[in-house]
Parts: C-alpha cells; structure tokens; sequence
C-alpha cells in the first residue's frame, strides 16, 4: 500500500471520484431541463469540463502510480486537524452565538495552536483584533454580523 | 487619455476619502506585502469585502493601491531579514541581503523604493497607451472569438504558471466547474445545488479566495510549525542614492521595466518570472556581473523595477479584454465586476472618464508607495517582528467576517473554510492555486460565450473555425500545449546532428 499511496495517486483518485460523481449529478438533472430546438444545453460546459477533470485525473492517478515508493511528507496533521476544527467549530456557532464571542475564541486557540505561548498577550490580541474589525465593519462599514443573543451587538 | 479625461479623472481624485483610503491602503498593502507567507492575492483577497461601502472609484483606487504596495513590499523582508515577502522579490534577496549586512540597508530600501516606483510608473505609461489600442481591435470580437480567447488565456495561464502543466490545467479546470454551481442564467436550471437553495446563487469569489490564500496559509502554518529562533532583523533606515549613481543605471531600469510590462502582459508569466529575468538580463550585460549576488545594487533595481512594472502590463489585457494576465488581476477583474465595472471595448467607449481615473489612481499609487515607503521603512522593519501566529490569528478573525458580510451568508463562511482545507491539501499535492481563481473568474464569460456561439453556429462547433481570430488562437493554444513536448524534442535533434 505505502508504495502507491503519495500525493498524486491521492490527488488523481480524488478528481477522478469528484467528476464521477458530479457527472451522474449532471445527467440526473439535465434529463429533467426542458430545452427549446437550437439551445445550447446548460450542462454541455460543466460536462465538458468534468471529462476533461477525469482525463486530467487519470493521467495524475497513473503517473502516481507509475511513481510509486514516494513518502507522503511528515507534517503536524494534529496542528492542521486542530486548526480545521476551529474553524469548523467557528462558522457552525457563529450565527446562534454571534461574531464578537466566537471570533476571540478561535482567534485565541488558532494562536495557541499555532505556539504561541504568551497567553496574556493572545487574549488582549484575539479581543483586540476582533473588537477592530467588529467596529470597522459594523459601526463604520455599515456591514452587520451575526449579534450576540441577548446583547443585540 | 485626453486632456478633458485626464482633467475628469483629478476631479474623481479630489476626493479627500479617494486620497485618504488609497493612503490607508498603500499601508496595508506594503503590511501584508512585507509578511512572509502572505502575499498580493491574499491582500487583495481580504479587503475585498471593504471596498462594499466604497463608491466605484474609491474601490478601484484602494486596490490599485494594495495591488502596487503590496508587491513593493516583499522587497522589505528580502532585504532585512533574507526572506522574500511575496515571490516575486525572491530575486532582490541575491544583493539586497548582502547589502544590508555590510551596513547598508538604508541605501538598498532606497534603490528598492525608487526602482519599483519607476518601474510602475513606466508599466503606467505603457498602460495608457496600449490599453486603448488593444480595446479597439476587441470591437473585432464577437462570441467565438472571445471564447477562443479565453480558452487561449486559461490554458496558457494554467500550463505556464505551475511547475507541473498538467496540475496547473486541473486547477484551471476546478475553477471552471466551479463557476457553474447555481441556477443557469440561460435555462434556469439548477446545476451542482443537490436540493440546497442557498447554492442556488452559487459560489461568490471572495469566499473562495479567502479559503484558497488566507485560510490555507493558517493550515499550512499549523503544519509546518512555526519556527520560535526569529531571524535577526538588521537595523534600518531609508536613503536614496546621489543622481549620479541612478543615471548609471538608467539601461537596466529600461531594460527591467520594459521587461518586466512585456511580460506582465502575456498571460500567466507574472512578476515572479519578469523579476528574475530582469535580474538574470542585468548581470549578463553588467560589467559589474562578478559582483552580483554580493551587494551589487544594479541587481536589485533590475529585479524590482522588472517586478513592479507587472503591475501595469498585466492589466493592459485585464481592463481592455477582461482577461486577467495573473491571480493579482484575476482579482481586480473579480472586484471591478462586483462593482458594476465590466472590462472590455464598452468600458473605453462608454466610460472613457473611469478608465482615465484608473491610469491617473496607478500613477497616484505609484507615488504613494515611495512616499510610505521613504517614510515608513522603519516601521515596516518592526513589523517584521510581529510574532507570525499572532498575524495568522488576524487573518482568521478577518476571514471568518470578511467571507460573512459578502452576502451575509454563513454558507459563505463554509465556503471560505472548506476552499481553506483544500487549499491547503492542493498545495501538498503541489497543484498551484492562482489558475482555480482565473478559471473561476473566467468560467462564466467562457460558457456564455461556447453557448452563443453554438446558438449562432446551429450547434456546429466546427463552424468556429471560420473565424480567423479565432483559429488564431486555436492554434496558439495548441503551440502553447504542445511546447513542452517540442522543448523536450528539440535539444534531442540538436544532439543527434
């Protein structure tokens, strides 16, 4: 397994699944369009562009394969799975709870997360950011964003 | 550009918030320039959705203003502390590091400051003059020929920017298919929505390019681990040489900024490349050349004024086709669009006062930047200093806002995080970002443009082909495809006779 599984091979197998599936999606709905005689029809491009994603794929997944034996890089996924499901966590509690309470929050532990240890100054900071950009956007902007229940800001 | 436009154009820019948000700006834009890891696309990507509450021109002068200080200043980094702001100054660390640990960064920030300055200025110029010209022989388009066009610009864009041809034209195809996500303008079908309504209207840009180049850059950082031993920065100043000294130079600034708009205007070459020819042009002619790469200032005006003068060469085809030259374009197509401003021949004909604005806000950004730069090089040197987490910290909290208050749309903010994820996931897999943007920004005028064709052609594609212009660029399509393959064939032969 370890000499076909790298980056290519992954990236190839990827594409190659995303065009499937988006292809049967475009069929599926294309049959049910209603075209006058001498229209072009609405997924001629995206279909057109998903074969050819699939071709691309291909040649990807077997240049991958041909490859072969290549290491996928040592990286800190744990640091990456962190900082995806802060913001995961951010964008899902954002509109119930509102920007000016989980913005800091995920300023704050994207920070940390990133090693930054003074926690003193990433709280002043991860305040200090969001309370800018609260007051640019809302106040001077004229832009709202999601409000804290129950404080209406 | 008239004089009545010209004059019409400082009417738009006396306005005292125009001259004070492109000031603002210009800061930010050398800021965010001078952060290693971010770069122009990212700043641009993040104060897109301030330019909302701006009336057209005042947006247009703020990006005009990032887009020039920001690739000004990378040179910052790549001179203090041997580590480029953005790529395209990679080639001004060769000398501009050298020079400032013999003691002498005050006078590399000022051949820096001033080579990019006139490198821009010149790209102006060329703008000016070549933007007009090449509008009037777009009037000769029509649907299949804008389409030829475009499927040129993409391909050439995606195959020349990557390491990797092959993963550039992916990206642009990505791009593509994303653009048709939502209700069909033409049919009204729903494409890619699988019974979501908020898909419907489809994929806004701004989310996109925040997860793409900001978001990504957050994960990418977590994955590498920041380093906690900061790179000494050395202490610093601003000084510009005597007269004398730039008069001696004079060749390689032409040569640089000629280059370096040349280059701008070809799709996908971009500043990188033009910074790094200009350099390479400079220490062959030199005869100074043995001291490139210690301290020779000639090589970093070459790079500087080549990579500067980008700026206005890539948006020669941007404003006069609507054919972004690279990401950084792609971008100010993107914002100009948001703003009602569509590029192409009816932008010259009908709004020649607006055009004549953006030649005027160039030259005005231009100036900025070495009036900030000359004045708040010490700044930009502490900046530099920041703790990289805490600026990563920043580029969150101005995410997760910026892609909301777009549409004031969560799903936006999904859409940010989830492009920031694979983006990060692309990067590993070494497939280049800008073509996804481009291709997104071109997919629709590209469909648009294949369905009237096919409408007027009966759908008969190959009825396309009795357009010269568009057989024209057919066929350079095909050469610029099958280059690498001729490139690999050719030294073969030459071995072989």
């Amino acid at each position: 397994m370890s000499r076909v599984v790298n980056t290519d091979t992954l990236l190839g197998a990827a594409g190659l699944a995303a065009s499937a599936v988006l292809l049967v999606s475009s069929y599926r709905q294309g049959a049910t369009v209603f075209l006058l005689p001498g229209d072009a029809p609405p997924f001629l491009v995206p279909q057109l562009f998903l074969y050819l994603l699939a071709a691309i794929s291909v040649a990807i997944l077997l240049g991958g394969l041909r490859r072969g034996g290549v290491r996928l890089d040592a990286r800190n996924w744990r640091a990456i799975g962190v900082g995806f499901a802060t913001l995961v966590a951010a964008t899902a509690l954002m509109k119930p709870l509102g920007y000016l309470v989980v913005a800091p929050v995920a300023v704050f532990v994207t920070v940390l997360n990133l090693g930054y240890r003074n926690l003193l100054v990433n709280a002043a900071v991860s305040v200090g950011i969001v309370a800018l950009l609260y007051l640019l956007l809302v106040s001077f902007a004229q832009m709202p964003l999601p409000t804290v229940p129950g404080l209406g800001i | 550009m008239g004089i009545d436009a010209f004059i019409a154009a400082l009417g738009l820019l006396a306005d005292p918030w125009a001259i004070l948000i492109m000031l603002l700006a210009t800061v930010v834009g050398m800021i965010v320039g001078a952060l290693p890891g971010l770069g122009t696309v990212t700043a641009l990507a993040m104060i897109l959705p301030f330019t909302f509450v701006l009336t057209g021109p005042q947006a247009i002068g703020l990006l005009l203003a990032i887009y020039v200080s920001s690739v000004y200043g990378g040179s910052i980094p790549a001179i203090l502390i041997n580590v480029p702001g953005t790529p395209q100054s990679a080639a001004t660390t060769f000398d501009g590091y050298p020079m400032a640990k013999a003691g002498k960064a005050a006078e590399a920030l000022g051949w820096v400051t001033v080579a990019s300055t006139i490198g821009g200025i010149f790209s102006m110029i060329v703008l000016v003059f070549a933007a007009p010209q090449l509008a009037a022989l777009a009037v000769q388009f029509g649907s299949i020929e804008t389409f030829a066009l475009i499927v040129f610009s993409l391909t050439t864009i995606a195959w020349v920017s990557a390491g990797n041809p092959i993963k550039g034209l992916l990206a642009g195809v990505i791009g593509v298919i994303l653009s048709t996500v939502g209700v069909d303008e033409l049919s009204g079908a729903d494409r890619f929505t699988f019974g979501n309504f908020a898909l419907s209207a489809g994929f806004h840009v701004v989310p996109i390019l925040i997860g793409l180049f900001a978001l990504s850059e957050v994960f990418v950082t977590a994955g590498q681990g920041i380093s906690t031993t900061a790179k000494p920065i050395i202490s610093t100043g601003f000084k510009i040489a005597r007269f004398r000294d730039w008069w001696a130079m004079k060749r390689t600034i032409l040569r640089s900024s000629v280059l370096g708009t040349f280059l701008g205007v070809l799709p996908g070459v971009g500043a990188t490349a033009a910074s790094l020819i200009g350099y390479a042009q400079a220490k062959s002619a030199s005869p100074n050349s043995e001291n490139f790469g210690k301290g020779e200032p000639e090589g970093i005006v070459a790079s500087e004024s080549a990579n500067n003068a980008v700026t206005g060469g890539a948006l020669v085809p941007t404003l006069a086709l609507g054919i972004p030259g690279d990401a950084a374009t792609a971008v100010m197509l993107g914002a100009l669009v948001i703003h009602g401003i569509t590029p192409g021949f009816q932008l010259f004909n009908r709004n020649p006062d607006l055009v004549s604005f953006i030649f005027v806000a160039l030259l005005v950004a231009n100036i900025m930047m070495l009036i900030v730069g000359a004045m708040m090089a010490q700044v930009f040197s502490r900046v530099l200093k920041l703790p990289h987490a805490l600026v990563m910290g920043g580029v969150v909290a101005l995410s997760l806002a910026g892609s909301y208050v777009i549409r004031f749309s969560v799903l936006d903010v999904w859409v940010a995080v989830m492009a920031g994820i694979s983006g990060l996931l692309l990067r590993y897999a070494n497939v280049p970002l800008a073509p996804i943007v481009i291709g997104f920004i071109l997919g629709t005028p590209l469909e648009t443009n294949l369905r009237q064709g096919l409408i007027v052609t009966q759908m008969q594609p190959l009825k396309f082909l009795e357009s010269p212009i568009a057989v024209g660029f057919f066929t350079l399509t095909l050469i610029v495809v099958l280059w690498p393959l001729l490139k690999r064939y050719l030294p073969k032969r030459r071995t072989i006779d």
